[in-house]
């Protein structure tokens, strides 16, 4: 009896250190009230595998660069490649969990997680009451671009788009679609009709075209960065099959008016949110060796670079005309002049490899 | 004679043999030893003529037993063998000791060891003496490494980088064949398994052989639906795991022979084939299907001739890998990704040792290996050699034991520095306590992936340096009739310079040499063992605490920035009673939270593991069945980010042995 007395005080000393243990090392999560989301949304991409994507709030009131996880007490999954606001709804697109969630802007507490999805991209409201979804990686069969109804909170349509359809724009009625090519190629940008939820053109633009934005005249910038191999020993060289280039396209005739070519130049990012076009400014900004800054008008590569520094990607405040510049090195955010690349301030302690920038105003 | 002295030492049963030698006389026993021993040589006959059979004693220790004053070594006993029959060395690691496994979840999955804090690249595997770890990606797979009978498994805590080379900051597991001579006849044994997730193991191993010739091996195969549930934190629910299947098969038969003029000549092979499916990480559900599909085939051969003075010992060996990834789109009815990694490594080892008396040896050793990766993401087959000098000198006696080990490395892209090693052990009170200490620098040179890799591997790289500081104690306590309590308190200082890291540059990563870490930690161990009649008890517990930190990136000092998967705590206690036809054990264990990025970390987790057995023994047949419960509380968890482990899960063994 001694010794099994012995053995039970053993494990009951065992099991206390266990609780012991548990108890150091457990945090407190309380679920976090801002007065206002008003502010900047910085779109996390985390790494690859690790589940750590994230959306980083600068609000005006408050500062939270994991406001996902501190109000839903979850983590948002792997890739979190887009965020958009369309109502009273935020929509965050988690590229390698398969979802889209749903939050509500006045909290950001989730409402409903989209998961009918294999592969998506990016986001943007296409109705009062809809979003487009682009979905596909260029090796399945579906590339496409899914249309959720957010007052039904159902997908309602299916569109077959391109292979690899990345970042959609629209001007208009119309949603242009960039098809990347995915894991595969493809060289256009697919145009749908909104009211019809048709492609009703597709316009050639360039290999791998994965970033894309308009100007204040409301036509479409598009990068295309181009098909790569890599040479022979001993070094492998990459090699650009096709010179990266910004195609211009006019949106009243849905043809390629410019094509501006980075003759000698190497894009230096992996990043793909490389174009910033501003609703005020007559000029554009984009990523290639550096950061450059071009006239809208313009029909050749600029001669100087604006800023010398490569960043992960590059956005526009549409109402101050500043610029927001994406250093994953140092997970912080750069806000610089739009005149002289100043820096005004920075977003700092932002997670990993932030790439893209919301405004809600 | 002091080979046999030594030998002695080295397998560990010091204290018993000198309490047999103190009332004659270390010399005259010594000498006498010695004639026996060499008399039975010359007549080709190693078996004692005297009815009490005793188990042989090795003549010569590998360079590393004999050169390993001054470190920790814990050994994976019998019983633990026995218990953990059929299961991988991964397996039993997480589940019955506290060192910091990093698993991928799945039964099969990938498994790999980190000592101290560092990475599993930084723990050296070896399998008779020859490293083990990927060519390609420098850390091992424990998941491949079976728990086997008739193989010794040794872990040396911050083994010496003097002694065994690249890549031991964090320590070496040694897996090693060992011949027992002093088993006559045929013994076979057959296992069966059944567990959760629709595991099923088969075990078939054989040993036989008299005083001259031992052969032994095993041939197993076993496979597993994978299929646990879970609780998936990104989605928010709890699913069961998909696309988690496994199947492997394996076979590694040894021998060992004792030839006339004292040579042994001794060999095996290892081949393993698994197939394993891949599944999707935590909050993900991709339609595409990945798989692995790995093959390794490995031999060795060991010549060993002992002098009048002195010992040597040639071996080489041959190892072979063959990984094929592919993933799949069912849609398309096409691979999306399929590549293979093939890598081929030849070793050859040589090792003099001279005794200049009774108390000093010396040992004189060279390592030379030949190694090829073919991989499509190297553009080609990549190539590298590397040569190694090792002198050290030894020296023995009751109280002190010492080595000092010098050695010299020459690769094709490097040379290394000329590397040192010192290690000390005192004995007090008859081997009741023992005082060690150690002093080692250490280097990891650059993986296959970190200079070849297209885009980003850079052949530049300079191999990471350091040095370790080691010292600990050991006290035994005979409580006579109450039992032996063992308590064992080390501590250890390590820093790594330009440790190699892959960061975003531009476009592309890049393997750079980026960070100054240092490791730092104590380690604390107490086991009590005591046996009345027929029932023995043994319990124990252990702690661990480590301190690893980032101290600069790239030239600029940090913040102590905690490494990666390090956890400051781990711990560990458990209690087994035994008789000789019964067994339970109970286990627990702890690991604190870990770092995955900057400021987010993984939930600490404490599990409890229990298993029992009961044996009926017909004259020379034994059956034995067991039973184990892993993670009895159902514990979720995760080893690596986004990878969740299994809740509780059971397996039944039936062993004959006959």
């Amino acid at each position: 009896m001694k010794k099994v007395m012995h053995l039970s005080n053993q494990l009951f000393l065992l099991l206390v250190l266990a609780l012991g243990f548990n108890a150091c090392e457990s945090n407190d999560n309380k679920k976090p009230e801002y007065p206002s989301l008003k502010g900047e949304f910085v779109v996390c991409q985390g790494n690859f595998l690790k589940n750590n994507g994230a959306v980083a709030m600068y609000g005006d009131l408050a500062t939270d660069n994991n406001i996902f996880k501190s109000v839903n007490d979850k983590d948002l999954g792997d890739v979190v490649q887009d965020f958009c606001i369309a109502d009273t709804l935020g929509f965050v697109v988690v590229n390698n969990s398969q979802k889209v969630e749903v939050v509500r802007m006045r909290d950001f507490e989730s409402v409903k997680t989209i998961s009918d999805l294999s592969y998506p991209r990016y986001v943007a409201q296409a109705t009062d009451r809809t979003v487009y979804i682009s979905n596909g990686n260029g090796k399945s069969e579906q590339d496409e671009v899914v249309e959720f109804d957010f007052v039904s909170m159902e997908i309602v349509d299916r569109i077959k788009v391109g292979k690899g359809p990345e970042m959609l724009v629209k001007v208009g009625n119309k949603m242009y679609v960039a098809n990347s090519g995915g894991y595969g190629t493809d060289n256009n940008v697919s145009v749908i009709d909104i009211s019809t939820g048709e492609v009703v053109k597709t316009i050639t633009s360039g290999y791998a075209g994965k970033a894309m934005k308009a100007d204040k005249e409301g036509n479409l910038w598009v990068f295309c960065g181009g098909r790569v191999e890599y040479g022979p020993a001993p070094d492998f060289a990459k090699i650009q099959k096709d010179v990266p280039k910004l195609v211009k396209i006019d949106t009243k005739t849905d043809e390629v008016v410019t094509e501006i070519e980075y003759t000698g130049k190497v894009v230096g990012t992996d990043g793909s949110n490389l174009i910033a076009a501003a609703a005020k400014s007559n000029h554009i900004f984009f990523i290639a060796d550096g950061v450059y800054k071009m006239e809208l008008d313009a029909t050749t590569f600029p001669t100087e670079k604006w800023e010398d520094n490569v960043y992960f990607g590059i956005d526009v405040d549409p109402s101050s005309g500043s610029v927001y510049l994406m250093d994953a090195t140092n997970s912080k955010v750069l806000i610089v002049n739009d005149q002289d690349a100043s820096v005004i301030e920075t977003l700092s302690d932002t997670k990993s490899f932030p790439h893209k920038v919301v405004f809600n105003r | 004679m002091v080979n046999t002295f030594n030998s002695v030492y080295s397998s560990g049963i010091r204290s018993n043999f000198l309490r047999i030698c103190e009332p004659i006389g270390m010399k005259k026993l010594l000498f006498l030893g010695f004639c026996v021993w060499w008399s039975s040589t010359a007549l080709g006959q190693y078996s004692l003529s005297d009815t009490v059979k005793v188990m042989e004693v090795e003549v010569t220790a590998s360079r590393r037993k004999h050169l390993s004053e001054g470190y920790k070594t814990v050994t994976i006993a019998g019983q633990q063998k026995e218990q953990y029959n059929q299961r991988s060395v991964a397996e039993f690691l997480q589940y019955s000791s506290n060192l910091n496994v990093q698993a991928y979840g799945s039964p099969g999955a990938l498994a790999s060891l980190s000592l101290r804090g560092t990475g599993s690249s930084h723990t050296q595997v070896n399998w008779n003496g020859f490293p083990v770890n990927s060519v390609t990606l420098g850390s091992a797979d424990l998941s491949f490494l079976p728990v086997m009978e008739n193989h010794d498994v040794d872990i040396v805590y911050g083994a010496s980088g003097a002694l065994y080379g690249s890549g031991t900051f964090g320590g070496a597991i040694n897996i090693d064949s060992r011949p027992d001579y002093s088993k006559h006849g045929f013994h076979n044994s057959l296992s069966l398994g059944l567990g959760s997730m629709n595991t099923q193991k088969a075990v078939y191993s054989f040993q036989g052989g008299n005083d001259s010739i031992q052969i032994s091996g095993s041939i197993w195969g076993d496979k597993s639906d994978g299929d646990f549930e879970y609780y998936d934190d990104i989605q928010g629910k709890q699913l069961k795991r998909a696309n988690a299947d496994y199947t492997q098969f394996g076979i590694n038969p040894d021998f060992s022979l004792k030839l006339p003029n004292r040579v042994e000549l001794s060999g095996g092979l290892w081949y393993q084939v698994k197939d394993l499916n891949l599944p999707a990480i935590m909050g993900s559900a991709p339609k595409d299907i990945e798989n692995q599909k790995d093959s390794l085939f490995r031999s060795y051969l060991q010549f060993k001739k002992s002098f009048y003075k002195s010992t040597l010992q040639i071996k080489g060996a041959w190892f072979n890998s063959d990984q094929h990834y592919t993933k799949y789109s069912p849609d398309l009815e096409t691979y999306i990704f399929n590549s293979r990694i093939k890598s081929n490594a030849l070793y050859s080892d040589a090792n003099y040792r001279y005794f200049f008396s009774n108390s000093l040896s010396g040992d004189f050793g060279a390592i030379y290996s030949y190694t090829t990766a073919d991989v499509v993401a190297y553009h080609g087959e990549q190539s590298e050699y590397d040569l190694g000098l090792i002198a050290a000198l030894k020296y023995y006696s009751n109280q002190l034991r010492a080595n000092v080990t010098i050695r010299k490395d020459w690769n094709d892209s490097y040379k290394s520095e000329v590397l040192s090693d010192i290690g000390v052990s005192y004995h007090f009170l008859e081997d009741q306590l023992i005082f060690r200490a150690a002093f080692s620098q250490k280097f990891k040179k650059p993986s296959f992936n970190d200079r070849f890799w297209v885009p980003g591997g850079n052949i530049d790289l300079k191999p990471e340096t350091g040095y370790s500081i080691e010292t600990g104690i050991n006290y035994v306590l005979n409580l006579k009739k109450w039992g032996e309590l063992d308590v064992d308190v080390s501590a250890y200082y390590s820093p790594i310079e330009d440790m190699i890291v892959w960061r975003p540059a531009g476009s592309d990563w890049e393997a750079k040499n980026y960070q100054s870490v240092l490791t730092q930690g104590i380690d604390m161990t107490a086991n009590y063992r005591i046996q009345f009649n027929s029932l023995a008890w043994t319990t124990g517990a252990s702690l661990s605490y480590n301190k690893a930190i980032i101290e600069e990136l790239d030239g600029q000092i940090v913040d102590n920035q905690p490494l990666f998967y390090a956890p400051t705590w781990l711990s560990s206690a458990y209690s087994e009673l035994s008789t000789t036809k019964w067994g339970v054990y109970a286990g627990w264990r702890f690991a604190s939270k870990r770092y995955y990025d900057k400021n987010e970390t993984l939930d600490p987790y404490w599990l409890i593991n229990a298993n029992l057995y009961y044996q009926f023994q017909f004259h020379n047949q034994k059956l034995r069945l067991s039973g184990s419960v892993d993670n009895i509380l159902d514990e979720s968890y995760q080893m690596v980010r986004s990878y969740p482990m299994p809740g509780r899960t059971w397996q039944l063994h039936l062993k004959y042995s006959f």
